[in-house]
């Protein structure tokens, strides 16, 4: 049965039951099969798209993973050298201050002053 | 030649072959246009509401069940989809007014071109003598099966006929019609 004997026993369905319009396109059946076609098209392109963005993202995910980790990495390996050098410093300037008697910085202060004194009176 | 039935195209269709959807919209095209054109009083609307009709069954094929008649099913979704039209027809009509001069052009581009419509009033001229040619069996074999949705075993019981008996008599008179139209009208 060929697209011609469907339309000509639909027409004839149409009489026997008393349900036709005034008249039809004939290329009607065309316009339905090419609108079912581009869906189709379209259904397949969008399934395809789908699938390449799930792909992208597993991707992006696995390299995302990895820098992540590898940065982990990098900052380990970083830090007992950040750790010592604030560690010398702190151990600098305990150090200097240890260094610096305080009671002779009271005297030579003292000292000063007594001159000041000193040469106001003359 | 051999009309296959409604439930056979359908599995076809859901198992891939698309092309065979064309023999339900050529078998049924004329009742659902006619079914869209009571509500849209136009036939160009009443094509476009048809042609989304028949796109709508198509993407809901899967959900077809079995045991109804297709044509029950898709007369279902004409009658939504004309009810949905005329219901947003009415809101566009609410928001804008639409000028005659549009509706003047859109109708006579229909008036225009009539190579490209099947007029009814003459195709019921050369239906309506087949029909009245044909065996008074077969004739209510036809009506009972394609107009009254009867299944095979229903016919089988209120004629007191065998299934297989129904069967190729539904077959014979298909047959008988097809080609008495082809003869009468060797252009179709």
């Amino acid at each position: 049965m060929t697209n011609k004997e469907y339309n000509i026993f639909g027409k004839i369905i149409s009489v026997i039951s008393n349900d036709y319009p005034p008249k039809i396109s004939k290329n009607f059946s065309d316009r339905v099969m090419n609108k079912i076609y581009s869906y189709n098209k379209n259904y397949r392109k969008k399934i395809s798209y789908n699938y390449l963005n799930i792909a992208a993202s597993i991707f992006f995910a696995i390299i995302t993973t990895y820098t992540l980790v590898n940065y982990e990495e990098y900052n380990t390996s970083l830090s007992p050298v950040i750790s010592n050098e604030t560690e010398k410093e702190e151990n600098n300037l305990i150090r200097r201050v240890i260094d610096k008697d305080p009671c002779e910085a009271i005297d030579n202060k003292n000292t000063n002053e007594n001159k000041n004194e000193y040469k106001k009176c003359n | 030649m051999n009309i296959e039935d409604d439930d056979q195209i359908i599995r076809k269709c859901l198992s891939g072959d698309t092309d065979s959807y064309k023999f339900l919209v050529e078998k049924y095209q004329g009742r659902i246009i006619n079914t869209c054109y009571k509500y849209t009083k136009n036939i160009i609307d009443a094509e476009d509401v048809a042609q989304e009709v028949f796109f709508k069954a198509y993407q809901n094929l899967s959900s077809f069940k079995f045991d109804s008649k297709f044509y029950t099913w898709i007369f279902r979704i004409a009658v939504n989809t004309s009810l949905n039209y005329i219901n947003s027809k009415e809101k566009r009509k609410e928001k804008e007014t639409i000028s005659d001069e549009s509706c003047l052009s859109h109708q006579s581009l229909s008036v225009d071109n009539p190579n490209e419509y099947y007029q009814f009033d003459e195709l019921v001229n050369k239906i309506n003598p087949l029909i009245d040619n044909l065996p008074d069996d077969l004739k209510n074999l036809i009506e009972l099966y394609e107009i009254k949705d009867y299944t095979y075993e229903q016919i089988s019981q209120e004629l007191s006929v065998p299934i297989g008996t129904v069967r190729s008599r539904l077959h014979r008179a298909r047959n008988m019609l097809i080609s008495q139209f082809k003869e009468i009208n060797n252009d179709q």
